[in-house]
């Protein structure tokens, strides 16, 4: 009876210890599923800001269209445009 | 006895084994709780963003080659085309971009053009569309958009959906239930884009009166003495921008170009001088715009910029 008993544990001992590596995979993997997230959340971030600055260069020329004189830009830097 | 010493060390390894286990479950759902929830919730407004800005421009392209696009959605059935037809398609779509200029004889002649979604599906099926499809994606301004988008409230709109297909799609893969049901939609089924070009009247005068991406008021003065087709599109693509900027002026060309002044091309692609005169004002602005159709359809976005 012992010998019986010995034996189904060792066979729970086995699928115990396969559970293990397959829980310690998907902590790999869902690892990995971050990081790639984070990744494609920059992308986006990107496109996103990208696409947002559009309608400033639609104003950027529309005004440079409509005043054919000098224009001075005076942003907080020091720079100057003067078409 | 040998044997029960085995037995209690084969029992302490078991406990050892499923704490591990626990520990591996638990470091699973931390990383998924405090790392990816966070990261999707902020993909979610990033996309939400750039839907939004495309929406201008699928409005924009949508004036330029007269046509309406909409989405639709056609169920994986292990179809598998190589890749070469979507790439002589996808180029046939970019020739004849202008449906207006090939002359179509066929009113509603749609085809397809595939988007290879981000899951690997990329199959491409030219199928003929049914005839409820077209005329009910014809509208170009649908508030399907934001009906669409209150329905799938709970996540991201579909990008270009309109009615039909949705309600096909709804009444088909009613397997999944309530928001499981777009989560699962999603991995069956291959994104399409459909185009549709409008309908066209067919123009005694081949002119360029016809091309809706003119400016309307040079060519005022020639509507005036020709028969008006009549106007098929109330907005040309270049007003497009000027409305987008919120500045709707009646009297301002889009790009701040009043009435009375010819349009500017870049001269560097075309180099012919103007001409002031009435009538030799349209040849040459028909010159110009054989010009540019002669030319790839990036011409037609860059006429807009030039002053």
């Amino acid at each position: 009876m012992l010998n019986s008993r010995i034996a189904e544990k060792e066979k729970e001992y086995v699928s115990v210890c396969k559970l293990k590596e397959i829980s310690q995979e998907m902590s790999k993997k869902l690892e990995l599923l971050a990081q790639r997230l984070e990744t494609l959340n920059d992308g986006s971030e990107a496109v996103s800001t990208v696409l947002d600055n559009w309608p400033f260069i639609f104003e950027s020329i529309q005004l440079a269209s409509q005043h054919t004189g000098a224009l001075v830009r005076t942003p907080l830097s020091a720079d100057e445009k003067q078409p | 006895m040998s044997q029960l010493e085995r037995l209690e060390r084969l029992e302490q390894s078991i406990t050892l084994a499923l704490y591990e286990i626990d520990a591996n479950f638990a470091k699973c759902n931390r990383t998924v709780s405090t790392r990816i929830l966070p990261i999707i919730e902020k993909y979610t407004k990033n996309c939400n963003n750039i839907w939004e800005s495309s929406k201008f421009w699928k409005q924009f392209f949508e004036t330029s080659a007269s046509v309406s696009l909409s989405g639709v959605e056609e169920p994986v059935q292990g179809s598998e085309k190589p890749k070469e037809g979507f790439v002589s398609s996808e180029s046939k779509y970019t020739d004849s971009g202008d449906p207006k200029i090939e002359e179509d004889e066929e009113d509603t002649e749609t085809f397809y053009q595939n988007i290879p979604s981000s899951f690997g599906h990329e199959a491409f099926e030219p199928q003929e569309v049914k005839d409820e499809q077209v005329t009910q994606s014809t509208p170009k301004k649908d508030t399907s958009f934001e009906n669409l988008s209150l329905e799938n409230a709970s996540l991201t709109p579909i990008p270009a959906r309109l009615q039909t297909p949705a309600r096909k799609i709804d009444e088909a893969n009613l397997q999944h239930t309530g928001r499981s049901a777009l989560l699962h939609r999603v991995l069956d089924t291959n994104w399409h884009v459909q185009v549709t070009p409008h309908e066209k009247k067919k123009y005694e005068d081949m002119d360029i009166d016809s091309s809706p991406l003119m400016s309307p008021s040079p060519i005022a003065m020639k509507m005036e003495t020709i028969s008006a087709p009549g106007d098929r599109t109330s907005k040309s693509a270049l007003s497009m921008f000027s409305e987008f900027e919120h500045e709707s002026n009646d009297s301002l060309m889009p790009n701040g170009m009043s009435p009375p002044k010819t349009i500017q091309f870049s001269p560097h692609s075309l180099g012919d001088s103007f001409n002031r005169t009435d009538g030799e004002r349209s040849l040459s602005l028909q010159r110009k715009f054989d010009a540019l159709n002669d030319s790839n359809e990036n011409m037609i976005k860059e006429e807009s910029w030039e002053l």
